[in-house]
């Protein structure tokens, strides 16, 4: 194998740790509640905003921010379902749609007033490390190492703690883990909770490699459509797989043919994959969470 | 409900008027009766939405020329007022700006900032025969239709980076562009014209889509074809993220010069990293232009926080207004002589003297700044003009 | 109507029927507005008739998406798709087929009629939230297909179309708003609109019942799909000029939400009154907070879902009804 193959195959999977954190998120909300969240855009930019400002206010190491980051955002999002998205719970998909992306709005406009409309980048562990011919940043591997403890820590919160199996339950069958105790509507907001904390995670960790501006949530919130979908809308192991094709498969294009053409074919790809599987590649066709 | 709105739309306008008239008859004696002699001139910004950021130089200018117009005693003892209006980095609301421009007859309009906004405002701009200056928006194409539209500040074709490459013999270059119209415009022109005029070859090139952060392919790219040189056409953070990912690979091209790198928040954020970046640009406070000697202190009097920096924008935006002011004194206050005027004359600019082609496109060139520190940028070409020395191979450490 | 509004199929139809009993106030209604839309023109300066055509404009795309999306409850995210597409098919005819712009906006109906049926049968198959994120992805799509196509839409370096003066595109958009007007009306009161509604409440029990609801679901794909495309083409006529990223744009999309839910979703008069109400408070805004109007959306959208989901026309039906049932 060429150096050039391995170094994209490198990129590819780090790239792919960064779209893993912000997907699983959207899956995880989506199997406990059947909502799509376009405001995970904006939780997305919330985390690399956090991260952002303490490291100018007070000169924050940026993956120390995250002890910040997670419950800024989590207590964020937790409100956010309780008082807001709990008011639409069982109406059309249209009214929690249209609501997530009032408050994707909300968001964009006030990180635009608060931190400007240009761009903001930072400078944080770039020096190379070299193996042989193939070099990476340390940014990147951080990144990487992020996005894999972070999705390595929800897989072992569902399936060990007792508030993870309640999440569980209750995706699985909502009814029978009311009857049981489970008080669903905390098991909500602890589950949009999570799923913001982890798009939260995901900004910080873009932030640390590229760039983060008020509506560059809206970008990777179609990336992690198309994750979503590719992977079934309500597997997690699905969403890590998907993660991974579309990181690896947007290196290689871009690659081969240039940035527009990666985009424009994993987005108009995934319209044709509904066609042919309209559950994705991991999805069960009327499955409940399962990962 | 409709007309309700058009009257708060006018009275509440942030109308700036130059009120000099009195004092100027009063002066002079000679201007004779002026009651209608007032000048208007409509000014589309960006200052909400995404360009908003640019905006705000282009406002501080020409607040800046509005402050030494007022201090003067107008243009030949006329009044002027200024009116600012915000398009929100959107077409319709740019079209809205036009339309209304030519409800209330303006006798000049500019619009700083993007190509496509310029675009949405010169159909009802030309039929009412106002002439239009665009600043800010370097898609030149969009002009070849219109008798009364301008463009204020030379088309960038990186002759300088192809002069610059040449003396020291660098041949070997890769070049990135994001996938807008004025970037790609600039690009093609490099790659088309310039280079080949040079004896450079283009051995990369890619067009990015403007979402994309992630420049290590095109880095990868350019090492394999053993570019020297890079030559980039995007934002600034895009510039941020280019130099990084450079120095995180590992990869030191000899040469890398960036349009839109003057900012200071690039030198901010590159650190060392910056030193050897080139710029071109068509302005530096060091120029001997007109004005030049107060425009800079002016600025940052208008401007007296450190929030706006000035920059070429900055100045191009003053310069519209000086083109506007020398019209109006070499062929009269009303919209067709001040066409006249800009389709024939000559105009002395804090950018240098410049005049319009038949296209009404601004004849002339970009110089090359360089970053010398991480806050000192120096110009290096043409020779004449420079103020400091050319530093080749770029340093990278 | 409180929270639960949105509802039930019983409701719904109560809603509708209040409309179909008056076809004659309707009528009069609309003739009136045109006759009044005529008779302003002349009168009016430059900037009245540009708003006045924007709010055309927008009631025909708010009466498009609320045709699919309102009746039947397929969420589309993607209208802009189709403004792209009418805007840059037009463009194609005028600049490559030196067709006249009037014979172009057939041709851009009938570009739209393909493309709306071939993209109505792939994601008509999937429900609710599938189908607003595919359509979102087939409108980010087309538009990096649009910019990858550099040699004759010359991609982001745009293409310079014929434009129409304001009076001309004043006259398309009203027409436009008219017909998509007596077209949603015309449906809500017919056998077809009932359909889209019971799609809607339980497309399940339609199926049980032998029926194919494809024959529903696409022919109200395909004329929101006309609608939309039109205003788009009409739209670059008035600007004279086709950039990508102008007509592709996601916010025509928000603002074309906004009205629909401030108006009242699956109601013949929302798209209209949140039109009327949204486009000059849009202006308002823009002057009086210029930074503030995106938030300020924002939390309308956010308030709007939770304490009026039914819009403005919800509370002038219950209003109506009361006066209604008192005065019997």
């Amino acid at each position: 194998m060429s150096d050039i193959f391995i170094t994209l195959l490198i990129n590819g999977v780090l790239l792919a740790s960064i779209y893993l954190l912000i997907s699983l998120g959207l899956t995880l909300v989506f199997g406990v509640m059947n909502v799509i969240n376009f405001a995970h855009g904006g939780f997305i930019m919330a985390g690399g905003y956090v991260t952002y400002w303490l490291a100018g206010s007070f000169g924050v190491d940026p993956i120390l921010s995250l002890v910040v980051v997670i419950p800024v955002v989590f207590a964020g999002c937790y409100a956010i379902q309780l008082s807001l998205l709990e008011k639409v719970i069982g109406q059309d998909d249209l009214y929690t749609l249209l609501l997530t992306f009032g408050i994707l709005l909300v968001l964009e406009s006030v990180f635009r007033l608060q931190f400007g409309t240009q761009s903001q980048t930072m400078e944080y562990l770039s020096a190379p490390v070299t193996f042989g011919e193939v070099s990476i940043s340390m940014t990147r591997i951080a990144t990487g190492a992020i996005g894999l403890i972070a999705a390595g820590a929800l897989f072992a919160f569902l399936n060990w703690s007792r508030q993870g199996q309640a999440i569980r339950a209750t995706s699985q069958a909502p009814n029978l883990a009311e009857a049981s105790g489970i008080d669903s509507r905390r098991i909500r907001a602890l589950t949009f909770g999570l799923g913001g904390v982890l798009a939260g995670i995901g900004g910080t960790a873009y932030f640390l490699t590229y760039s983060i501006s008020p509506v560059g949530g809206r970008h990777l919130l179609l990336i992690a459509f198309v994750v979503v979908v590719l992977g079934g809308m309500n597997s997690l192991r699905g969403t890590v797989a998907a993660a991974f094709i579309v990181g690896i498969y947007q290196t290689f294009v871009q690659f081969q043919f240039g940035s527009t053409e990666a985009l424009f074919t994993m987005f108009i790809g995934i319209a044709v994959l509904l066609l042919i599987r309209p559950h994705g590649l991991f999805g069960e066709p009327e499955g409940r969470l399962h990962g | 409900m409709v007309n309700d709105s058009r009257v708060d739309y006018t009275s509440r306008r942030t109308v700036l008027t130059a009120a000099a008239g009195t004092a100027a008859v009063g002066l002079a004696g000679c201007t004779g009766s002026d009651d209608d002699a007032d000048l208007t001139v409509g000014l589309s910004i960006p200052l909400s939405g995404d360009f908003s950021g640019n905006g705000a130089q282009y406002q501080a200018a020409f607040e800046t020329w509005e402050d030494k117009i007022e201090e003067q005693g107008g243009i030949d003892g006329h009044d002027v007022e200024l009116r600012y209006d915000d398009n929100d980095s959107q077409e319709d609301q740019a079209s809205r700006i036009a339309n209304q421009y030519v409800d209330d007859e303006v006798d000049f309009v500019v619009s700083a900032y993007s190509s496509p906004l310029a675009r949405a405002m010169a159909g009802p701009l030309e039929q009412a025969g106002i002439p239009f200056v665009t600043t800010g928006s370097n898609n030149d194409e969009i002009h070849a239709e219109s008798d009364t539209m301008y463009m204020f500040e030379p088309p960038v074709d990186r002759r300088a980076e192809g002069n610059v490459l040449e003396n020291e013999g660098v041949t070997e270059v890769a070049a990135l562009v994001v996938d807008l119209g004025w970037a790609r415009i600039m690009h093609d022109r490099f790659v088309e014209d310039i280079a080949p005029q040079h004896g450079i070859d283009v051995v990369y090139e890619d067009v990015h889509a403007t979402d994309i952060d992630d420049f290590s392919s095109f880095i990868l790219q350019a090492e394999e074809s053993d570019a020297d040189a890079i030559i980039t056409t995007n934002y600034p953070e895009d510039v941020v993220n280019v130099l990084r990912s450079m120095t995180s690979q590992g990869y030191e091209p000899e040469f890398v010069s960036s349009h839109t790198a003057n900012l200071p928040s690039v030198g901010e954020q590159l650190g060392d990293t910056v030193e050897g970046l080139c710029v071109p640009t068509c302005y530096a406070e060091t120029f001997d232009t007109h004005e030049n000697d107060d425009f800079p202190d002016r600025f940052r009097e208008v401007r007296s926080s450190d929030e706006i920096e000035l920059d070429v924008n900055a100045a191009n935006g003053y310069g519209v207004l000086q083109t506007f002011e020398q019209a109006v004194e070499n062929a009269g206050p009303d919209p067709e002589s001040i066409n006249e005027s800009l389709r024939n004359d000559e105009f002395d600019t804090v950018i240098g003297t410049t005049t319009f082609d038949d296209r009404g496109v601004q004849e002339g060139f970009w110089s090359l700044e360089q970053w010398h520190s991480d806050s000192s940028l120096e110009l290096v070409w043409p020779d004449d003009e420079a103020t400091g020395d050319f530093i080749h191979p770029k340093p990278w450490n | 109507m409180g929270k639960a509004g949105v509802g039930t199929a019983s409701e719904l139809i109560g809603r509708f029927a209040a409309e179909i009993d008056d076809r004659r106030m309707f009528y009069g209604l609309l003739a009136s507005a045109t006759v009044l839309a005529a008779i302003v023109q002349p009168f009016a300066s430059g900037l009245v008739v540009t708003t006045l055509y924007f709010i055309f404009m927008y009631v025909a795309l708010a009466q498009a998406w609320n045709y699919i999306s309102g009746y039947t409850g397929y969420g589309t995210f993607g209208p802009h798709a189709f403004i792209g597409l009418g805007a840059y098919a037009l463009g194609a005819q005028v600049v490559y087929l030196d067709v006249s712009w009037p014979v172009a906006l057939v041709g851009v109906a009938i570009v739209a009629v393909v493309v709306g049926a071939v993209l109505g049968v792939i994601l008509l198959r999937i429900s609710g939230i599938y189908f607003a994120i595919a359509t979102l992805l087939v409108a980010e799509g087309m538009r990096l297909g649009f910019l990858a196509e550099t040699t004759y839409m010359q991609g982001s370096i745009g293409l310079t179309i014929v434009r129409l003066s304001s009076i001309e595109v004043y006259a398309l958009f009203g027409v436009l708003a008219l017909a998509s007007t007596i077209i949603a009306y015309e449906t809500a009161t017919s056998e077809f609109g009932l359909r889209l509604m019971a799609i809607r409440e339980d497309e399940q029990a339609l199926r049980t019942l032998g029926v194919n609801p494809l024959r529903y679901k696409l022919p109200a794909f395909v004329i929101h799909a006309v609608i939309t495309s039109l205003a788009g083409a009409v739209y670059a006529l008035s600007l004279g000029f086709l950039f990508p990223d102008t007509f592709f744009s996601i916010d025509l999309t928000i603002t074309i939400l906004l009205i629909v839910i401030l108006g009242g979703i699956s109601t013949v008069w929302g798209p209209v009154i949140g039109a009327l109400l949204l486009i000059p408070l849009q202006e308002g805004l823009r002057l009086e907070f210029p930074d503030l109007h995106v938030l300020i959306f924002g939390v309308a959208l956010v308030a709007l879902v939770i304490y009026l989901p039914g819009g403005v026309m919800s509370k002038v039906k219950s209003a109506v009804e009361k006066r209604h049932s008192r005065g019997m």
